[in-house]
């Protein structure tokens, strides 16, 4: 009896499960599809990335990374590395401010992409990143400014007392400092005061005293410190700009005054930014328009929106350091020295 | 009461009658028997044979609103949007069809979501759904391997490529591929010969034989471009390529 009643249920079910078969069409995604050979273009694009690659820094110029601020945007910078790391992009130095400067510092510290991943989720970042209105109108009321302990202290977990010249790749961030006006450029010394200050949102976070300083973010004057490169030697300047270039939200009442600092602090930069020459010779923009700049709880979003980018990109940005280098080299390219990492 | 032969039959009809009650409450649920529903397929299921991909995205969309809980239209129209090139909302339909699909058959929707994944070039999260499979076909272990090549974890390529059969060329070609990858110089000739020609007039061609020879540490004559004439008609792809081998062409 019991068995009978088993085998009808069971018929049942399988009737059921019926229904989710009937496709009204059959799907694309074969072995073919996975099969294909390269174009002619990405294979050739693949193998002379290679000998792109086998040249030494000296050969081929030392090659590194700008990343620009963006706050909480900033995380596709975590994206982009991702996919550089896929490639074997070489990163022989750093330059970095605001978010740009955290996460460039972090990775240029060896802290792998995957430890970095796990330190933002952390609840510190996330708290000390709380700008709610309560949190906001307690530093109006107190004129004080929010401490920024809970920062460092995410910090110094990954990093303890690491300093400039102890890093096994050359890095460089900004700040500005408060009484000159001025672009400080920060390469020496202890790495967590050095970050803490260069990602310091004014008016909200407590400028950071270093040294004869009083500083605040580097994104201030400038976002995207292609000039901060040289001071470092980059010849290959790959950009990863995470800032928001397309502004179009319609504002249909005012702004928060919380808001009305950001997005002020956000358009300055951007102005000051595009009176600037220096460029790099790639840009990869990766931003994502509908994150603001204290939205760390969606870093995953941005993170995905980087690796998107720089993968969509990755044949252009590729090319592109491969025609500076024939360029200058000429026919010499394909005359391979020993320096061959593969 | 329920001893004996007829308790047993009463019992046995009674299991039956709830079941095929709890099977049509089901597809009424799900809307599968309303005529509604099956004109809405209908539309779908013609524009779809005649490649009208609006006319089959608004009779699916239309299903999905109306049967938000019916699984085969979600996972339709996730194929279609990626048919179509709109993933998010491919994923998101894949993803719920994962969920809410019967054990056995949740396979059907993580395919998707792998191949959705793959297009939006997330290939951690497409190898996550080929993981989940309970069975692999040999497209799968093609997609496996592909995506382990795009991440660049060429033993976890080849060891998705072992279960690929051998008499395929592009299986051995990606096989050299990865064993080139790994620092294996003669798989990198092996790959070149099969796909680079003497005689090429594509410039990409060109460049990648040159390149190849480069890696393989023989000699590249620059010269051999003097004989190389430059197409009139070229495309915005190929002229990038001009562009390259003129650098590196002698005066």
């Amino acid at each position: 009896m019991k068995r009978c009643l088993f085998a009808i249920i069971i018929l049942s079910f399988g009737f059921c499960l019926a229904g989710a078969d009937e496709l009204l069409f059959t799907p694309s995604g074969s072995q073919d599809e996975a099969l294909a050979l390269p174009a002619d273009k990405e294979l050739a694009c693949e193998l002379l990335w290679d000998v792109w690659k086998s040249h030494s820094p000296s050969t081929r110029g030392k090659t590194g990374l700008v990343l620009s601020g963006g706050g909480a945007r900033g995380f596709a910078h975590l994206g982009v590395l991702r996919h550089l790391e896929e490639i074997g992009f070489p990163i022989e130095g750093i330059a970095g401010t605001s978010m740009g400067g955290v996460i460039g510092g972090l990775y240029a510290a060896g802290v792998g992409i995957d430890r970095i991943e796990v330190m933002a989720n952390d609840k510190i970042l996330r708290d000390f990143w709380d700008v709610s209105t309560v949190r906001f109108l307690g530093v109006v009321f107190r004129d004080g400014m929010a401490s920024s302990e809970g920062f460092e202290r995410w910090l110094t977990k990954a990093l303890g007392n690491k300093t400039f010249e102890d890093l096994p790749i050359p890095l460089v961030v900004t700040a500005t400092d408060l009484a000159t006006g001025d672009l400080v450029l920060l390469r020496e010394g202890p790495m967590v005061p050095a970050l803490r200050a260069s990602a310091t949102v004014p008016g909200f976070f407590a400028p950071a005293a270093l040294r004869n300083y009083f500083l605040v973010d580097g994104g201030l004057i400038l976002n995207v410190p292609t000039e901060a490169a040289d001071l470092i030697g980059l010849e290959n300047v790959l950009v990863v700009d995470t800032s928001l270039h397309k502004r179009g939200e319609v504002l249909t009442r005012a702004p928060s005054a919380l808001k009305a600092l950001y997005l002020s602090l956000e358009i300055q930069g951007d102005y000051l930014q595009s009176k600037k020459e220096k460029t790099g010779d790639f840009i990869l923009r990766a931003y994502h328009p509908d994150i603001v700049i204290f939205e760390f709880n969606r870093w995953k979003e941005a993170w995905e929106v980087g690796l998107r980018e720089a993968r969509n990109n990755s044949y252009a940005l590729r090319l592109a350091f491969i025609t500076k280098t024939m360029t200058k080299m000429g026919a010499k390219f394909f005359e391979l020295e020993e320096y061959a990492k593969r | 009461m329920l001893n004996g032969k007829i308790g047993k039959i009463t019992c046995f009809t009674c299991a039956a009658l709830a079941c095929w009650l709890c099977l049509s409450g089901f597809l009424w649920w799900d809307g599968s028997y309303s005529r509604e529903y099956k004109e809405l397929t209908n539309r779908a299921s013609a524009a779809l044979e005649k490649r009208m991909w609006n006319d089959a995205l608004t009779a699916l969309e239309e299903l999905k609103i109306r049967y938000p809980a019916n699984v085969q239209v979600r996972l339709n129209l996730a194929y279609l949007y990626r048919e179509v090139g709109l993933l998010p909302q491919a994923r998101e339909d894949a993803e719920w069809s994962e969920e809410h699909l019967y054990l056995g058959k949740k396979d059907l929707a993580r395919r998707a979501l792998a191949w959705i994944n793959y297009d939006s070039k997330l290939y951690e999260d497409a190898l996550g759904a080929i993981d989940r499979l309970d069975e692999k076909t040999r497209a799968d272990w093609a997609l496996e391997a592909k995506l382990w090549i795009k991440k660049g974890n060429w033993d976890h390529a080849l060891d998705a490529l072992k279960h690929l059969p051998n008499d395929d060329p592009r299986v051995d070609f990606w096989k050299s591929w990865c064993f080139y990858k790994k620092g294996d110089r003669e798989a990198l000739a092996k790959i070149v010969s099969k796909l680079t020609v003497t005689d090429t007039k594509e410039p990409w061609q060109v460049l990648a034989r040159m390149a190849a020879k480069a890696l393989a540490k023989e000699k590249v004559d620059a010269r051999m471009l003097g004989s190389f004439k430059k197409p009139r008609d070229l495309d915005e792809s190929d002229r990038q390529a001009w562009k390259l081998l003129e650098k590196v062409k002698p005066e």
